[in-house]
């Protein structure tokens, strides 16, 4: 239940920041290297995601290849990749369209 | 190594004393490449660890990219240094470790340790030329020692994971 809220409440937001005119997102791409749980801890954490969701994007980077964790300003993406790359997570950011 | 558990506000675990040499001489690694950060030769592997703990921001390989490490390099630098660092000093004073060695972890020090441990397995993953699920199972047998030691960094890492939240491994 609380997964299904909270990907329902990450779309509406998506949406929302498209029409603001913000479309930049944070991808968390998978590595050999960092352990599923450090992964799934950093995503409750840093990003306050509830257990089945950091679980949901954890496994979606480890079997998809990357996972979109954060929408917003390109200021706000910068600021997330940083703490992503202080956690050892291989993220980057880019323009939703590309 | 004991694994680590909760006792009251704290994260404990008791280490051999040659497992502490390790982990120390690991995060002194780790601080030394970064600290040499400025000065690596491009192609050595140094310089490819070090990508791998300050990687492309927009992989444009470009000047995103470049812009973006000139503005979050220094700061990054100096937290995982400090990362380190702590990691090393949860250890106490050198001269008195003895048989086993005691760290107490605090929430803090227990966030450092997760980040530090992360930065060691990474440097240690870059230099056996681990970068797609599967190379570990590829390593020369000169280098299966290292590689035990990574996966040794591995399981203290899933032991904190797992004493700070059941629910987090």
């Amino acid at each position: 239940m609380a997964q299904t809220l909270d990907q329902t409440d990450l779309d509406a937001q998506l949406d929302e920041q498209l029409q603001l005119g913000s479309p930049w997102i944070t991808l968390v791409w998978n590595d050999p290297v960092n352990l599923m749980s450090y992964v799934s801890y950093v995503f409750r954490s840093y990003f306050g995601f509830s257990k089945p969701e950091a679980e949901r994007r954890m496994m979606q980077v480890h079997t998809e290849g990357r996972a979109v964790v954060a929408t917003g300003t390109r200021e706000e993406m910068e600021r997330h990749v940083e703490a992503m790359h202080e956690f050892g997570l291989w993220a980057t950011l880019q323009k939703v369209d590309e | 190594m004991t694994p680590f558990v909760r006792q009251g506000e704290v994260i404990v675990a008791s280490f051999e004393r040659a497992e502490v040499e390790i982990l120390v001489t690991l995060a002194t690694d780790v601080h030394s490449l970064l600290a040499d950060a400025d000065r690596l030769d491009p192609d050595s592997p140094s310089s490819r660890a070090l990508d791998r703990l300050l990687p492309a921001a927009y992989g444009d390989g470009a000047e995103n990219d470049a812009e973006f490490r000139r503005f979050t390099a220094e700061g990054l630098v100096e937290r995982k240094v400090r990362n380190a660092e702590l990691l090393v000093e949860a250890f106490g004073e050198r001269d008195e470790w003895a048989g086993t060695v005691r760290v107490n972890l605090d929430a803090a020090a227990a966030s450092a340790w997760l980040r530090s441990l992360t930065d060691i397995r990474l440097t240690i993953a870059a230099g056996l030329g681990i970068e797609h699920d599967g190379d570990q199972l590829l390593i020369d047998a000169d280098d299966r020692f290292v590689l035990e030691v990574y996966g040794w960094v591995g399981f203290v890492q899933e032991s904190l994971l797992r004493a700070l939240d059941p629910d987090f491994s």
